[in-house]
């Protein structure tokens, strides 16, 4: 029997004109192609598991472009999110390349622990990037299944993994380009699910990094996994528009307090030992801001907006909507005053097209802020997508925005938040 | 012959253009490209013209080049080794593995290779020999020749030619689905890393007679682990790769 070191043939597989591979045993290193450079890095003994190793470095030779760091960059996608994602593309074309990836590059104990030490830690993009890239790893992912099914949001982890690779598989010979396209669904749906829990006054936040995982799969799967419905589709441009408020309006919405070393009654006795702030005054709340969705399918009439402003006084209102490839923002109130009656309306077409820009711009005004919206999202040529409407979602989640689906929830939500006075 | 834009001009084409119009020529590179075949059959002076062949090791006496006496019906005769007999008749001598001839061979190949106007031994048989006309050395050797050859040696041969692809010939009597791999693993500098045309023909052939008597994917693994050995499975995974459309 021949113990030689089990050279891979990175020659054979290469489709670039490069003359020389140089071959490194990757020992403690991570293994890896340096496919600019002609560096495979590997273990080169005669295990199975090194033998899957060698087998997706050698697909990276093959089916990688050389520079993946620098489409990430290009596409703005995270690199470890990318890398789990083409490392999915390498495991699965190898499987349909009838290559036997059946052992995958672990043994069983090691895939167990650090699944499980992953699942300890909670880790939930960690979890979800893991289980991308141990798809068609063969046993690999068998064992991550099974450790990853017991985990609340290991089960949404793996989830996402079949999701990703169905929707990779949509196309029968899935490039490069599909990498991307995935890699941005995948980026889209962990931003939304990864984003800090909205905290609004009064309500109970909507829970962890699982719960945010769960809502943004719950979007995901509403929207389906088709090519069409994956692939993210561009903003229209937003024009902001500043009619003149010529109407005054009295009242404001919440009220603020502020802690104190002077007043008549102390209500905050546990402070004297801390700063000595005993007393709380009550201050006029400097309002929020409300955007309301325009576009047809929320079938708004004038007169729900108007019922919106009143109910928001003192607040930032706007309401937005858009043509085919873009959109108008419409200020209607704002400092204490708001339009006349006849700029009272949907500012543009009947689409929504600007979305995204419109939510951007209710980020930078104040807090709370609520927007009027089904949720259903479209960019230009009114297109809908998982990714437009995972990063709205996204949005809504980073910058703690509310949203209500209609004109009766958003005026009982602003009654209840302001109790505002006339 | 058409004409080739300079990047398209492969080792090959120099070879074939060139061999019959030098009487001294060096091919090196690795092993396993065709550099043997190539010197005893291409640009052959007519059909003919003889080829004599040697392949030199560090024990190859001269006397096994240059000929000796041999004992023949109780009587010791002269015996012409394939350097006298090439010069004789004014065939070629290819002469393999150049690098690894001892001392007394390197002198002996420095007379035989001199130019063909002032080139001439004193056999031990007292007779005196020229080369005839029509009279070619080409040798072979593997590696760099001006680290491994002495320079008067080298010096003896101006026309050397770098060979860096397999001789195409070779690559068509492959299966199709085993000549790209050929190719490209032939020219690998890493002596073990590098899978020779002979090693992937044989696999072939292999692999088409175990197919009569065995299943196409037994076939496979055993003509594979029987040649590779170690390798067979990256080999085999490298091929299926391969077949696969790119991107």
């Amino acid at each position: 029997m021949n113990l030689s070191l089990a050279y891979p043939l990175p020659e054979v597989v290469d489709q670039s004109r490069r003359k020389r591979w140089l071959i490194e045993q990757s020992g403690n290193v991570t293994p890896r192609a340096e496919l600019s450079h002609g560096v495979l890095i590997v273990p080169l003994d005669g295990s199975d598991q090194s033998r899957f190793m060698r087998d997706h470095e050698l697909a990276h030779v093959h089916w990688s472009p050389k520079r993946p760091d620098q489409q990430a960059l290009r596409n703005k996608i995270s690199p470890d999110v990318l890398a789990a994602v083409e490392d999915m593309r390498m495991n699965t074309k190898l499987e349909a390349a009838g290559v036997d990836t059946s052992v995958g590059g672990w043994s069983k104990p090691v895939c167990q622990a650090v699944a499980k030490d992953v699942v300890r830690r909670k880790e939930a993009r960690l979890l979800v990037l893991m289980a991308v890239a141990a798809t068609g790893s063969g046993f690999m992912e068998e064992v991550f299944n099974d450790v990853l099914h017991d985990d609340p949001i290991g089960k949404s982890a793996l989830e996402i993994a079949r999701m990703a690779k169905n929707v990779m598989w949509n196309n029968p010979v899935p490039k490069f380009r599909d990498t991307i396209r995935v890699s941005k669904w995948l980026q889209a749906l962990l931003d939304t699910g990864m984003a800090p829990p909205p905290k609004f006054p009064g309500m109970s936040g909507s829970g962890d990094a699982g719960a945010g995982l769960a809502s943004a799969l719950k979007i995901a799967r509403e929207q389906g996994i088709t090519k069409r419905a994956t692939r993210r589709i561009p903003w229209g441009k937003l024009t902001l528009d500043h009619p003149p408020r010529n109407q005054r309006v009295a009242g404001y919405l919440g009220k603020r307090k502020r802690s104190t070393d002077e007043g008549d009654i102390p209500r905050q006795l546990h402070r004297l030992l801390i700063d000595g702030k005993i007393f709380r005054h009550t201050r006029r709340g400097r309002g929020g801001s409300v955007l309301i969705d325009g576009s047809g399918s929320m079938q708004l009439s004038d007169a729900d907006i108007q019922k919106i402003l009143n109910a928001a006084p003192g607040c930032v209102v706007a309401v937005y909507s858009g043509n085919t490839h873009d959109g108008v923002l419409r200020v209607l109130a704002q400092d204490g005053r708001q339009v006349d009656k006849q700029y009272i309306g949907t500012p543009a077409g009947g689409a929504n097209v600007v979305d995204g820009p419109a939510l951007q711009w209710l980020s930078k005004q104040a807090k709370p802020r609520i927007w009027v919206s089904d949720g259903q999202v479209t960019g230009v040529c009114d297109r809908m997508s998982a990714i437009n409407t995972l990063e709205c979602a996204g949005i809504t989640r980073r910058y703690q925005i509310m949203r209500e689906k209609d004109m009766n929830t958003a005026v009982k939500l602003l009654a209840r938040m302001g109790r505002p006075r006339s | 012959m058409s004409k080739k834009t300079n990047s398209a001009v492969t080792c090959w084409d120099v070879v074939s253009a060139v061999l019959s119009s030098t009487n001294r020529a060096l091919l090196h590179g690795p092993p396993g490209t065709g550099k043997t075949h190539a010197a005893c059959r291409l640009g052959l002076t007519g059909d003919q013209q003889k080829v004599f062949s040697l392949t030199l090791t560090e024990e190859t006496p001269a006397a096994e080049l240059r000929g000796h006496y041999i004992l023949k019906d109780g009587k010791y005769v002269w015996h012409d080794g394939p350097a006298v007999a090439a010069w004789r008749c004014g065939g070629r001598l290819v002469v393999n593995e150049i690098q690894r001839g001892g001392p007394d061979v390197h002198s002996l190949l420095l007379n035989i290779t001199d130019d063909l106007e002032i080139a001439e031994m004193d056999l031990p048989s007292g007779e005196k020999v020229k080369p005839a006309k029509g009279f070619m050395c080409v040798a072979t050797m593997n590696g760099d020749p001006k680290e491994l050859l002495d320079p008067a040696l080298l010096d003896r041969f101006p026309v050397s030619i770098h060979i860096d692809k397999v001789h195409p010939a070779a690559i068509e009597q492959l299966p199709n689905d085993v000549q790209h791999a050929a190719k490209k693993t032939a020219l690998i500098e890493e002596e073990d890393r590098r899978i020779s045309v002979r090693a992937w023909y044989a696999f072939a052939r292999l692999r088409e007679k175990l197919m009569k008597s065995l299943t196409e994917d037994e076939a496979v693994d055993y003509a594979a682990r029987a040649v590779f050995n170690s390798r067979a499975s990256d080999a085999l995974d490298a091929l299926k790769i391969a077949k696969s459309e790119a991107g």
